[in-house]
């Protein structure tokens, strides 16, 4: 094994951080070879080096005031650990305002969030209201050709086809169409009709 | 401070006790300023990134569990912080040249260093280093950190470590030898 391979092992030894079996093999190695002894003497100086610096304990001279800073900051914020807020808690302390300032906007969210939604509520049934106006208004306009049937298909005069048209139009309010109308409260002229109607639609019926 | 001590003030911390925390702070303030000194050699940038990671522990102390020693998470927190500003920052705010090294009389070991000449020291050896490799350095030879708990706070595999410690070493070395060839 070549000088190379040992480097890593080189660095690691002043350290303690090798197995039985690597030691072994380095101090084979080591026995024979001066440029690796020169290199494990530079290593051990690289420790003493680390060992100097690591005595050294750097210290914050303000750390009374950096702590005061880091209480400070976690005293003006919303959160706590586990998420808890404790509104309750909410005493005269001087970030009050704070707090306050932060509950307020979060309710004034909730109410415009919750009017957003009655609006949108109050619309929906708007439109609901304007799609069955048009659907009877639909039906209306249907059921006005129904009078021409009537005096194509009866022997019925003018003014007792308008009286009809008139009884027809109260009772359009309750959704009646007419037809249903001349059945349960005029039958003979409904037969009269449907009759007429069918020969009209197939005339071979009457060969 | 005992165990039972730190895990009764770490529960009381959970439940939103500031003075609990205030506690906590007094106890491991000189720790994370310690081990943000070392890695970032800049007292003010150690200074911000302890009071980041505090606030941060405040945040998510629900998130600790005791399984795991209060220093590697709060070591874990500050590592990544520390990574976090390296990597905006990109190179060294202050500038220092290899005779800081000098500073270092390697027979003589009772000397103390304040933070000016420690962080001229630090920034003149980690120059060269990567992210990566400068916190891996600092814990194991700065900090004297056991390879297992480097490897829970940094979430590395045993190997990575080595190879980075290897280079980090390796770098400083070369740094030394050149420095101190030319001094004798």
């Amino acid at each position: 094994m070549n000088c190379k391979y040992f480097q890593d092992l080189l660095i690691q030894l002043p350290y303690h951080e090798l197995n039985r079996e690597e030691i072994s093999l380095l101090e084979n190695h080591l026995k024979g070879c001066e440029t690796c002894r020169a290199e494990l003497k530079d290593n051990e100086q690289l420790m003493e080096f680390s060992k100097i610096l690591r005595e050294s304990i750097p210290s914050d001279k303000n750390q009374q005031e950096s702590i005061q800073h880091i209480l400070k900051e976690i005293n003006n914020s919303f959160y706590k650990p586990n998420f808890i807020r404790n509104i309750g808690e909410i005493t005269l302390k001087p970030n009050f305002l704070f707090r306050a300032f932060q509950i307020a906007i979060n309710v004034a969210a909730l109410f415009l969030i919750g009017l957003f939604l009655i609006q949108q509520l109050e619309i929906k049934k708007e439109l609901e209201n304007l799609q069955s106006k048009i659907a009877i208004q639909g039906i209306m306009f249907r059921q006005k050709r129904l009078p021409v049937d009537i005096k194509e298909f009866t022997n019925l005069s003018d003014d007792q086809i308008e009286h009809l048209i008139k009884e027809y139009d109260e009772l359009l309010k309750e959704n009646s169409t007419i037809l249903s109308f001349l059945r349960i409260n005029y039958p003979e002229i409904y037969r009269e009709i449907q009759q007429n109607k069918s020969i009209e639609r197939n005339p071979l019926q009457n060969l | 401070m005992p165990v039972t001590e730190i895990n009764s003030i770490i529960a009381k911390c959970k439940e939103g006790n500031q003075d609990a925390f205030a506690i906590l702070c007094e106890h491991y303030y000189s720790y994370a300023f310690r081990i943000s000194f070392r890695i970032l050699a800049n007292e003010e940038d150690a200074k911000d990134t302890v009071q980041e990671a505090f606030i941060k522990i405040w945040r998510h102390i629900s998130k600790y569990s005791t399984r795991v020693k209060f220093t590697t998470w709060m070591y874990t927190i500050i590592t990544n912080l520390c990574i976090d500003k390296m990597r905006k920052q990109k190179s060294f705010s202050s500038i220092s040249s290899e005779e800081a090294l000098m500073k270092v009389d390697l027979n003589n070991q009772g000397v103390h260093f304040n933070n000016k000449d420690l962080a001229e020291i630090i920034t003149c050896i980690a120059k060269t280093l990567s992210a990566k490799q400068r916190v891996i350095f600092t814990l194991r030879d700065l900090e004297g950190l056991e390879m297992g708990e480097i490897k829970k706070i940094t979430g590395l595999p045993s190997d990575t470590i080595k190879s980075n410690l290897c280079h980090a070493r390796k770098a400083i070395r070369e740094k030394l030898i050149k420095v101190y060839k030319v001094e004798y």
